[in-house]
């Protein structure tokens, strides 16, 4: 008999007149990984509310642990027995993980702390599971996937009974992935621990739950059972993301942008590679360490130990006062915009490194205007670019890159926290940058998506190039780690 | 014939509520200004203002908050999502209104609203039974016949076909275990097949050890042959090629879960929103003359008859996909064999 840990039943929510969950069901089963797929990110966020803190609901029922705590006539308001683990950490970064873990939880009452107890405490974890992470080491030195574990250490040691997964693997790598994986199984087996596993590809998803709920739009479209897990059945629920093949040729005849010959640089041990003109590549790193240091040097911030970077052919020192070479970080839409600037001024901002009249000319960022409304239509115009939405955010950052017109731009995991319909989108903004003739470097730790751009993708691990794939390789791919 | 304006209680009371407010703080106000002006201590003001900040939150979750509680109730019956709520009031108006929608409930209480439902059920049961004995008598002749004459297919199809009748047929007040309602669907499926043939497959499927305990859980008799009948009509009949009907049997503490799932012809999304707004609300809409009526009644039927019985937490919900299929998830509580009808154990 299946033990209940979370039954939604025909829940609707209604939030400023928008209906963020809509008849929507959900039934999660004590030991079970339960996924949810979302193919848009309506009512992910509202989901979550009303999951860890009852949030009062316009109509429906909530059970937890087979007792309602939630309904439309009364919502008692308080939080359930749920830990999330997410991008962001919940950790208090200053303090060790044995603090983190055993001290900063509810009911924990002792006046005196013995730092040994907890440490040996902890051990039984650490020994179980093969971590290699110490009770006195402070949080903010831990990588994101040992974070993560430490989040689940805390959640197992608080007694919760449900633990929301959402979107780590924009996070961590491929093989930290697995390795959560296999301790998510763990918990689900020996503890009876209930995971609802939130993300955006059906891939990932596939490797470790063991039913999908399929949402859109803050509604159940279908619950898929193991047995029911196969690609074909999910594109028919998807847009289109397959891709036209480039007719046959060599690409090696396309002259090379960027050439990286032996680059040492912190995590970086003698990577080389070479990007030619107008290509997507895609880089993968394995052991997500290596794109702060590469981001570094290509940046031009610091040079590298050992090795040369050659831009166009000379080195990269040589256009430092004007560097060819554009970024565009992870979450753009919140970390690369001034929001006190207009849309047409965010617009230029990159383009004014190269032509500083852009400030003083009005005719010429009229011109822009006029070039680019084909594109985004009157938004240019707009003075607050608070009003717009997510997707129109992301166009605004990518087509200031298309203005610089650099010749190459780094992605920093382009596709992160963004749902089917904006993927999409992103896919074609790069296509757009292609056209232009940019090379297109995706730094990515997993390789959801990137496949569908790329025209290439190199396998990076300890630093080092350690296997090249081209697009007619790509199925092989299907053997590396989950992704 | 111009309408007459309504004049509600309610915008009266606040109406009056919202005055008294004002000459509370006006008079505050003034008791500020004066004690102020006076150079008097602030003691007293800062306790009228208190008392004020009392009031207020006494005001608040004394009367606003029940109020738009019981507001929100009505407009939830209004809009069609629920059927209890209205009844089961925390904050009634008052207690002549209570009665007025007690009486108003018993006009149309669960009992007869039920017996409505399960007469719509009988009706689809007996449309083919002018006199069930003579149905039986009949089919038991056709049968004895075929035998004779060395038909055993036509003989075991009319065996299948009387013993569904009889099922069908028989006291519908009865709760039934979940046994005897997959043996009535084996029987169906038998039946049908002989109309299919290897088009058709059906499943089912539970965990093995939980297998005792939920073929004794009860359900309403018939619960589960319409949802079966409409994936093998409106979802398989339609595709080209096989089709399968899969029933999953789970059981929680409290629950019992059945999912009817068929991989026809499935349903477009403007179909699937209506049947399920059909199915979310306590209309009866679908008791309508069958001309006035949009799409059939099978489903709802079911659904209104497990939520008049065991509440509105129950019911069916269906997920579909156009050329996918479609899944009908029936949830009910679990009720072991000896309860009796609508007690939950």
């Amino acid at each position: 008999m299946k033990q209940e840990i979370l039954r939604m039943s025909h829940v609707t929510l209604i939030d400023d007149g928008m209906t963020k969950l809509d008849d929507f069901n959900l039934n999660v089963y004590a030991g079970e990984i339960m996924g949810l797929l979302c193919q848009n990110a309506h009512g992910r966020d509202t989901l979550l509310r009303v999951i860890t803190q009852n949030a009062p609901i316009h109509y429906g029922y909530i059970y937890f642990r087979e007792t309602l705590v939630n309904n439309y006539r009364h919502s008692a308001g308080g939080r359930n027995a749920v830990a999330i683990i997410e991008p962001r950490s919940h950790l208090v970064q200053d303090l060790t993980v044995a603090d983190n873990i055993f001290v900063l939880r509810r009911g924990f009452k002792k006046y005196f702390i013995n730092p040994h107890t907890l440490e040996m405490q902890l051990r039984q974890f650490t020994e179980e599971l093969h971590l290699s992470f110490h009770a006195s080491d402070p949080v903010s030195r831990l990588s994101r996937y040992e974070s993560c574990v430490v989040e689940l250490l805390r959640a197992v040691v608080t007694g919760v009974k449900l633990i929301v997964v959402r979107d780590i693997s924009t996070a961590i790598s491929a093989m930290e992935l697995q390795k959560f994986h296999r301790l998510m199984r763990h918990y689900a087996r020996t503890a009876g621990i209930a995971f609802l596993y939130i993300c955006n590809h059906h891939e990932e998803a596939f490797t470790v739950c063991e039913r999908i709920s399929l949402m859109r739009s803050g509604h159940i479209l279908r619950v898929l059972d193991r047995r029911d897990f196969s690609n074909e059945l999910l594109w028919r629920y998807s847009l289109d993301f397959t891709r036209e093949l480039p007719p046959p040729g060599d690409a090696t005849d396309e002259a090379e942008v960027l050439r990286l010959s032996g680059v040492c640089f912190g995590a970086l041990q003698g990577l080389s590679l070479s990007v030619r003109h107008g290509e997507c590549l895609a880089l993968l790193d394995m052991d997500n360490r290596i794109f702060d240091d590469l981001i570094t040097v290509m940046n031009s911030e610091k040079s590298p130990a050992a090795g040369e970077i050659l831009l166009d052919g000379t080195s990269l020192a040589a256009h430092k006062t004007c560097p060819p070479v554009s970024f565009i970080t992870e979450y753009p839409a919140k970390t690369m915009l001034f929001h006190e600037m207009s849309y047409l001024d965010n617009l230029c901002f990159a383009a004014a490194r190269k032509s500083p009249d852009l400030w003083r000319r009005h005719t010429l960022r009229e011109n822009v205007a006029q070039e680019y409304r084909q594109f985004v239509g009157d938004f240019v115009y707009l003075e607050n670019i608070d009003l717009l939405h997510t997707r129109d955010l992301i166009d605004l950052v990518y087509y200031s890159v298309h203005l610089y017109n650099p010749r190459i731009v780094f992605c920093v995991q382009p596709f992160s926290g963004a749902d089917m319909y904006l993927r999409r989108h992103i896919i074609d903004l790069i296509h757009l940058l292609q056209k232009k003739g940019i090379a297109v470097v995706l730094l990515a730790v997993n390789l959801s998506d990137c496949l569908l751009v790329a025209d290439r993708l190199l396998l990076v691990e300890n630093g080092r190039l350690c296997r090249e794939y081209s697009q007619k390789d790509f199925a092989e791919l299907a053997d590396l780690p989950p992704h | 014939m111009k309408p007459q304006k309504k004049n509600y209680l309610s915008t009266r009371a606040f109406r009056v509520v919202f005055l008294l407010e004002l000459f509370s703080v006006l008079l505050l106000y003034v008791i500020w200004l004066l004690f102020s002006a006076m150079q008097l201590s602030v003691l007293l003001p800062v306790l009228f203002t208190c008392l004020f900040v009392l009031l207020q939150l006494y005001l608040y979750f004394g009367l606003i908050a029940p109020f738009y509680e019981t507001e929100r109730m009505l407009q939830l019956f209004s809009a069609e999502y629920t059927v209890e709520g209205v009844f089961d009031l925390r904050y009634p108006v008052s207690p002549e209104m209570d009665k007025a929608i007690a009486r108003l409930g018993k006009f149309l209480n669960n009992s007869e609203f039920l017996s409505a439902t399960k007469k719509q059920a009988q009706y689809l049961a007996l449309q083919n039974q002018i006199n069930p004995h003579f149905l039986y008598n009949t089919l038991e002749g056709i049968r004895g016949e075929a035998l004779c004459a060395g038909l055993e297919n036509v003989a075991d199809m009319t065996e299948a076909l009387s013993t569904f009748f009889r099922y069908t047929i028989s006291n519908l007040e009865h709760l039934v275990t979940l046994e005897d309602e997959l043996e009535n669907i084996e029987n169906y499926f038998f039946i049908q097949k002989y109309r299919f043939g290897d088009r058709l497959d059906l499943v089912v499927e539970m965990e093995e050890e939980d297998k005792p305990e939920l073929l004794c859980c009860q359900l309403p008799k018939l619960t589960l042959q319409p949802i079966v009948e409409n994936a093998i009509i409106h979802g398989i009949e339609c595709k080209v090629g096989k089709g399968r009907v899969r029933i999953k049997v789970e059981g929680t503490e409290k629950r019992l879960l059945i999912t009817v799932s068929d991989d026809g012809v499935g349903m477009d999304n403007t179909s699937l929103a209506a049947l399920n707004k059909k199915l979310g609300g306590g209309s009866l809409d679908y008791m309508a003359d069958s001309h006035q009526r949009k799409g059939g009644i099978a489903l709802p039927n079911v659904n209104n008859r497990i939520k008049l019985l065991f509440g509105e937490e129950y019911g069916l919900c269906i997920y579909s996909a156009e050329s996918i299929g479609t899944d009908a998830v029936l949830t009910l509580p679990r009720l072991r064999a000896g309860a009796k009808d609508g007690s939950r154990v």
